[in-house]
């Protein structure tokens, strides 16, 4: 038996440790998708807290035929999905500066410039992502953010492996036109596209005799 | 996208480039994609936020253990058995502090107290209505029989319950029961009254509950409600009142101890400023009950505590908030008194009261692990909030640009709220860029002295990011 599901088992059986093992083994991982999908929020703690509430509630359910972070990753999906219908009415707190997401393992490696570019690029893109329809948003992070294949995200989301692909590339076409236009962007784009053109030109040049 | 991902062959790439170098639309959209696979890479390196899980872990423990519990049993035991014993062991629960809690008290029946919330509101009919938040509304304490009903089912009253809208809270002969729905709304149900908490969100935002029949002693405190009984409609936004009220004949007596009431109906149109007594005429006072107060109480309470710190207790199975003096009257045997200061920590003593009665000091309290449970505040009580405070964090940074005019300065700040709504005295932490020393200073400064509402339950910790760059 793999130890995941030893750990079920013993949770299942009544043992209140094991609850706390699956949480500990399991957190950083919610935490990390349930902010990707969220985006910047003060409600990151407590959908965290409230996945794992459902978690321990739906144990039961957990029936073994998919793998248990499948499971995981649904039930955070859904709870990160019901938390931002219900904030849907609510005023986002929009005027305040989002927090970096970088690490500060990341401050040290990197010069402060290009990684307060790039922190400015990441809050950029959470921001453009969050006026996505809450489906595409969640294939964009699940599939580019994650690294999940669109298979697992199918069975993940209950929807063909298809609609999944459809999905993400409307929701690609989507943001690169909301990226095109945002001002913000405005001085990394010109710069990339300067720097293409240079490209383009000196090897232009070079591959020809 | 193939190009991008450098899937070309060298001269379709060629190719491609050529392409690219006379069509300026082409070589946007490949910079978009760019800068999108460049961004989306910083956020695969990035972990994800580190949460405060020692506190969420602390959070979840009782779940787990219910859980747990749950499954080795197969089922979990109903709470029942809680209303008798509140019963037994609150006899009376009265204030002995000196700064006017509301008292809601009849002659020899049970009573409880409720102090304001501490943060300073001044009553007065200006006071901006504030977002009612009904998932908090629960049962705070029940003594004798009482039951709620909602639809179609019924069941005993315990302190904890919790409250939805359209619930009927009905009291037997000699029980009552004590509710807060949101922070700014307690209500008293006194015995033998229904009380249907007709509409807790309303198609206004206003709550609405209809008193059936019985008396109800409520403390509103910024938090617009109307009260219906029968054709009248009794309105307020920070006062403290009772309703009594006799479906049979159709009477109503409204007591204001503070704050203005709005009492309107058939031919009645009257506001009402405390203290003062609706009906207002003469006659029909005489002909009202009269609605019981303190000083009429004959009974000697046998239990005194007091600790300066503490803002609720639980003493038996009674919870009282807001004051940090309790006395009470309790049966025989041992009674574990627990207390929780501003910042949620618990303190305990299990003692036992003899005939005589017990005076117990405050060192007698001792403080226990941490708390379990934060409390809860709601992004739409805290963000006015620091949106009302913003301009004085901004000039905090306009302060130190002066010196340094490429200052950015990109922050999260974690505040600590005290159960009271104020800013735990060193609880402001922050994350992200480093202020210089003076703004820190001057941030933390303005931090400080925020005032929140009271949240929910406990302390809470507010994540609150801000960040400034030059223009």
């Amino acid at each position: 038996m793999d130890p995941a599901r030893a750990l079920i088992d013993r949770a299942l059986s009544g043992d209140a440790a094991a609850f706390r093992e699956i949480f500990r083994a399991h957190r950083q991982d919610v935490a990390r998708v349930v902010y990707r999908l969220l985006g910047p929020s003060p409600d990151v703690d407590d959908v965290v807290q409230e996945v794992f509430l459902h978690v321990y509630r739906s144990l039961p359910n957990f029936r073994g035929e998919s793998r248990f972070s499948t499971w995981l990753y649904r039930l955070a999906v859904n709870v990160a999905r019901m938390h931002l219908r219900k904030g849907r009415s609510r005023p986002r707190f929009a005027d305040v500066e989002v927090p970096d997401v970088a690490s500060e393992d990341d401050a040290r490696r990197d010069d402060p410039e290009s990684l307060s570019e790039q922190r400015q690029r990441v809050r950029v893109l959470y921001r453009l992502l969050d006026q996505l329809g809450d489906k595409k948003r969640e294939v964009i992070v699940l599939h580019d953010f994650e690294g999940m294949p669109a298979k697992e995200i199918a069975t993940l989301v209950g929807a063909p492996v298809l609609t999944v692909r459809t999905r993400l590339f409307y929701a690609r076409k989507e943001l690169y036109a909301a990226m095109a236009t945002e001002p913000l962007l405005e001085g990394v784009l010109a710069a990339l596209q300067k720097g293409s053109v240079d490209a383009s030109a000196s090897e232009t040049r070079e591959s020809r005799p | 996208m193939a190009y991008e991902s450098g899937a070309l062959s060298q001269d379709g790439r060629a190719r491609m480039e050529r392409h690219l170098g006379g069509c300026p639309v082409c070589q946007r959209e490949l910079a978009t994609i760019q800068a999108y696979e460049a961004t989306v890479d910083a956020i695969r390196d990035d972990r994800g936020p580190e949460l405060d899980w020692s506190k969420m872990e602390l959070a979840l423990e009782r779940e787990a253990q219910a859980q747990a519990k749950k499954h080795r049993r197969g089922w979990i035991l109903p709470a029942a058995g809680v209303v008798l014993a509140a019963a037994a062991a609150l006899l009376l629960a009265m204030p002995t502090g000196t700064t006017g809690p509301t008292v809601v008290a009849e002659a020899s029946r049970p009573y409880v107290i409720d102090r304001a919330p501490t943060h300073e509101t001044s009553p007065g009919p200006s006071v901006e209505h504030a977002p009612a938040m009904y998932a908090s509304a629960i049962v705070t304490l029940v003594a004798g029989a009482s039951e709620i009903r909602s639809e179609g089912s019924v069941a005993s009253a315990s302190a904890g319950a919790r409250l939805g809208e359209r619930d009927v809270i009905a009291t037997s002969g000699s029980g009552s029961l004590h509710a807060r729905l949101g922070g700014g709304l307690g209500v008293a149900v006194e015995p033998g009254t229904e009380l249907r908490l007709a509409s807790l969100d309303g198609d206004v935002g206003v709550p609405e509950l209809a008193l059936d029949h019985g008396r109800v002693a409520a403390r509103v405190h910024g938090t617009r409600t109307v009260f219906l009984a029968g054709e009248f409609r009794i309105e307020a936004d920070v006062a403290s009142f009772v309703i009594d009220f006799d479906a049979e004949r159709d009477a109503l007596t409204v007591d204001v101890r503070e704050g203005v009431v709005h009492v309107t109906g058939p031919n009645v149109d009257e506001r009402l400023t405390g203290p003062a007594r609706f009906p207002t005429d003469a006659s029909a006072l005489e002909a009202a009950q009269p609605v019981g107060s303190s000083e009429d109480y004959d009974a000697q309470p046998s239990l005194h505590v007091t600790h300066a710190d503490i803002v609720r207790w639980e003493i038996g199975d009674a919870a009282v908030h807001g004051s940090d003096q309790i006395a009470m009257r309790v049966g025989a045997g041992p009674t574990t008194i627990s207390g929780w200061d501003a910042r949620g920590r618990l303190f305990r003593a299990t003692v036992n009261v003899g005939a005589d009665g017990l005076d117990l000091s405050p060192d007698e309290l001792r403080p226990e692990a941490p708390r379990v449970h934060a409390g809860t505040l709601e992004m739409d009580e805290w963000v006015p909030v620091v949106r009302q405070h913003q301009r004085d964090l901004q000039r905090c940074y306009e302060h130190e640009l002066r010196a340094t005019p490429t200052l950015s300065v990109h922050v999260r700040a974690r505040v600590v709220v005290e159960m009271t709504g104020s800013v735990a005295d060193d609880g402001i932490t922050y994350s992200g860029d480093e202020m210089p020393p003076a703004m820190a200073r001057c941030v933390t400064n303005q931090i400080q002295t925020w005032i929140f509402p009271a949240p929910h339950g406990g302390p809470v910790t507010l994540p609150i990011p801000f960040g400034f760059d030059p223009q």
